[in-house]
């Protein structure tokens, strides 16, 4: 979509400035510049101080179509008597994306937004087109698919919420409330990879997570060993002593989950919904 | 592991017992002993006056995940050099590699500090794990449990103080590995208590601490007893 891929540039160029939890004029004009279509309505018709407006209000939506996804998934999954075995599991973590789609919506609908209607799903991430699916069709049949599934849309969802989160900067309150939602998504991420007898963290590139050659743009990015100390500084973390060793590279990609872009999410994002 | 680190004004050796402020080049607060400010409010004596400064701003942020992995790296450390009876190989397999990423992420930390000229704040200190039953598998990852809870909440309590972007994105980084650890060494305690209710509320949300709180259970351990008094608030 134009307006996020706007904002993500945005976010992008502003990634070494200063977080003003103060709105300046110039970042009114920003979020006026990059308000959506649901912003605009909801401008018509509220409050200023009750909005949300533009940056904000995307972010949320993103994270709301993602925390739909997840809800379906395991609401399907609990309904599938050939999940029986995980369903104590199943049933902790639907919880959880409900909780976070029941929290997301009150927020969007207090601040005067219109929630959008619910997208049709495609769990096979083919986006209706069983030619471009990355999964095979027995997810909720067959507990070793619906567990690569739901790995692929956990550290999905990680690095999703690290998208959205720097949106969210200018309002305190929001912001911890959704990184408190982000860590619970890392647990589930971890717990989903354990069943299935992977290593709770992704290690470089996850050797393509759980489908290679179809599920590596989930983990592009992922091996990355440098991260800035300063405004203008990356530090290899290679070149730290102690740490140049080969047997250190899969720590160093480990201690460290990497975002995705917006554009990136809104694609990955696309596969699952049609 | 942490070097000592003298400054121009003190060594930790000669650690004043009086009233004494002490400023670090370039910086009013960065690891400056400063006198407990346990006054009038406070009817019970604090038998260490001297409390070790996090730091100001998003330096001191970063100083505070810094010894948080300190506390971590260093009880993970332990464990592997004396594993306890009844682990498993493939239990301690997994501590390793935890603290590995705890190690990295201290060192990076700390290297962080370091190239932003606050060398000041890496003041050497000791951690105790005596309140932990180092000895017992349980025991063990009890307290594993404790500690990684601990660095999900911490971590979730800062998200909103830091004040750029690029420290913003990096703390999202390392909590969510944090969480990954919490998660697991939940699971090997208790199997399915990956996000048990304990840390998860009904609303779905981890659990979240203020520096202020976070700092009350790290000086659980620590030598020296560290102050968020400086640390952003809002």
């Amino acid at each position: 979509m134009n307006f996020l891929s706007f904002l993500d540039a945005l976010s992008q160029a502003d990634s070494v400035s200063s977080i003003s939890r103060r709105p300046t004029l110039q970042q009114l004009r920003r979020a006026a510049a990059a308000l959506s279509p649901i912003a605009l309505s909801v401008a018509a018709t509220r409050p200023a101080a009750a909005q949300r407006t533009g940056n904000a209000l995307d972010a949320l939506l993103l994270a709301l179509r993602l925390e739909r996804l997840q809800q379906e998934f395991y609401t399907r999954a609990a309904a599938s008597t050939n999940l029986a075995s995980l369903n104590a599991d199943l049933q902790v973590l639907k919880a959880h994306q409900t909780a976070h789609v029941t929290k997301l919506e009150n927020i969007l609908r207090d601040s005067g937004g219109t929630l959008p209607a619910q997208p049709n799903y495609d769990f096979r991430g083919g986006a209706n087109n069983p030619g471009n699916a990355i999964f095979a069709a027995d997810v909720f049949t067959n507990p070793a698919t619906f567990l690569a599934v739901a790995q692929t849309l956990e550290d999905f969802g990680v690095r999703a919420y690290k998208a959205a989160l720097p949106v969210l900067a200018n309002d305190e309150a929001l912001l911890q409330l959704v990184l408190r939602m982000h860590s619970v998504e890392a647990r589930h991420a971890a717990h989903v990879r354990r069943l299935r007898g992977q290593k709770a963290w992704v290690s470089g590139l996850d050797t393509g997570g759980p489908v290679p050659g179809k599920t590596d743009r989930f983990y592009e990015g992922e091996d990355r060993v440098k991260q800035f100390v300063t405004a203008t500084t990356e530090q290899d973390i290679t070149k730290l002593t102690g740490y140049d060793t080969a047997d250190k590279l899969p720590p160093i990609t480990e201690s460290f989950d990497e975002p995705l872009t917006i554009p990136a999410v809104e694609t990955l994002l696309a596969r699952f919904t049609y | 592991m942490a070097e000592p680190v003298t400054n121009s004004s003190f060594t930790f050796s000669a650690l004043p017992s009086r009233r004494r402020f002490l400023r670090a080049a370039g910086t009013t607060v960065a690891a400056s002993l400063v006198l407990a400010a346990c006054g009038d409010d406070d009817p019970e004596p604090v038998p260490t006056s001297n409390l070790l400064s996090l730091g100001a701003g998003d330096v001191g942020i970063m100083s505070y995940l810094y010894r948080l992995k300190q506390l971590q790296a260093e009880f993970y450390q332990k464990v592997i050099t004396a594993p306890p009876t009844g682990m498993t190989t493939a239990e301690l397999d997994v501590l390793k590699e935890i603290a590995l990423h705890e190690q990295v992420q201290r060192d990076f930390l700390r290297a962080l500090l370091e190239q932003n000229s606050q060398v000041a704040l890496l003041l050497a200190v000791q951690y105790s794990f005596a309140s932990f039953e180092m000895t017992t598998r349980q025991g063990v990852l009890s307290a594993a449990r404790q500690l990684e809870d601990l660095g999900v909440a911490a971590m979730n309590g800062v998200g909103n103080l830091i004040s750029t972007f690029l420290n913003l994105n990096l703390v999202t980084k390392i909590t969510s590995v944090e969480a990954r650890h919490a998660a697991t060494v939940r699971n090997l305690l208790t199997p399915g208590s990956f996000a048990g209710t304990d840390v998860v509320n009904t609303e779905g949300l981890d659990k979240v601490l203020t520096p202020t709180e976070g700092v009350v259970e790290l000086n659980k351990f620590s030598s020296i007893p560290f102050t968020a008094a400086f640390l952003p608030t809002s």
